[in-house]
């Protein structure tokens, strides 16, 4: 079976189960996504338990213990994977509110408003990481790619103006168009 | 190497070599969570509690017959391994297939093993896809994990 490069949304994450590649055990069900808007980058994860008695779990788990997000599930080494919250990085043992990016103004450095963000667009893979934002528009949705040139308050999130070029109104051609953005500001993250 | 498929095993019959009487018929197969082998069978038989029969009491698996070595040999379990198997909880097949990725590709349709060994040779899936033990991770309640 071949490699498949593929961006979900995080919204779309929520609910996943959490399944050992050791095991074929659903270990785990994804609570919610924890996503460092200062930086654009994922954290990880917090969980809830599978089955009748659902309810939060104290283990978390971090995006680089992740070995794949799929359409179906979150793939895990081990149950070890997932960590307590004790040993896990701060801001996943304890998100900071202000790492709130949904509901922002997405406003251009050249001073337009493009939307608002509704969600965070996420590279799946063996490196999940957050490549980007879903935009809603006056003229439909949108996906902007996210750089460590971008800026954010909590109310706006201010983007390049030469991002507005690799905005794309499907999720299927914005992966490229990441990598196009990126090369242009020569930013890696 | 003596290659069977389960979907051909499951259901027959189980007789001892010492009695020659028929002890059950194959229900399950527990295989190992690593997926390299099967340490036993379920065996459906008379009694009310679940029995196995462990890889080592089994003599052979012929085309009508499998062939445990004595009567007395299927005994009752407490591992949680062997009684969800039983329970059917855990099943390779009909079992979920999940890659490394994170994608669902269909269900596990058969098994291939070696009767000599019991070890665990490939898989065919519910899309027709045959797939090498080398590249299965394991096989747990939810799901058998595959290399993407």
């Amino acid at each position: 079976m071949t490699e498949q490069r593929h961006l979900v949304r995080a919204g779309d994450v929520g609910g996943l189960p959490v399944v050992t590649i050791d095991g074929g055990e659903d270990a785990a069900e994804i609570k919610d996504v924890v996503y460092d808007a200062s930086e654009h980058r994922l954290i990880g994860f917090t969980l809830n338990k599978r089955g009748w008695f659902r309810g939060a779990m104290k283990e978390t788990l971090e995006a680089e213990a992740v070995i794949g997000i799929g359409a179906d599930a979150v793939m895990v080494a081990s149950e070890a994977s997932m960590t307590e919250k004790g040993g896990a990085p701060q801001p996943l043992a304890k998100p900071k509110s202000d790492h709130v990016v949904i509901g922002n103004d997405v406003v251009s450095s050249a001073g337009s408003v493009i939307g608002i963000v509704v969600d965070v667009i996420i590279e799946t893979g063996a490196d999940p990481h957050a490549v980007g934002y879903e935009v809603e528009t006056p003229d439909g949705t949108v996906f902007v790619p996210s750089s460590a040139k971008m800026s954010l308050s909590g109310e706006n999130l201010i983007v390049p103006a030469e991002a507005e070029e690799f905005t794309r109104n499907d999720l299927a051609g914005f992966g490229a168009s990441v990598a196009s953005f990126r090369n242009m500001l020569g930013d890696q993250s | 190497m003596t290659v069977h498929t389960m979907n051909a095993m499951s259901g027959q019959s189980v007789v001892a070599l010492d009695t020659a009487e028929e002890v059950g018929k194959v229900k399950h197969f527990v295989v190992s969570a690593d997926m390299t082998r099967i340490e036993r069978l379920h065996i459906d038989g008379r009694k009310k509690s679940a029995v196995f029969a462990e890889w080592d009491d089994l003599q052979s698996f012929g085309e009508d017959r499998v062939m445990v070595s004595g009567a007395a040999a299927p005994s009752e379990s407490d591992a949680d391994r062997d009684l969800d198997a039983a329970k059917g909880d855990i099943e390779l097949i009909g079992s979920r297939l999940l890659d490394t990725a994170g994608f669902e590709h269909g269900t596990v349709a058969d098994a291939s093993f070696d009767s000599d060994s019991g070890a665990i040779l490939g898989i065919v899936t519910s899309e027709g896809v045959r797939i090498d033990k080398a590249s299965v991770h394991s096989l747990g309640s939810y799901a058998v994990v595959v290399d993407a």
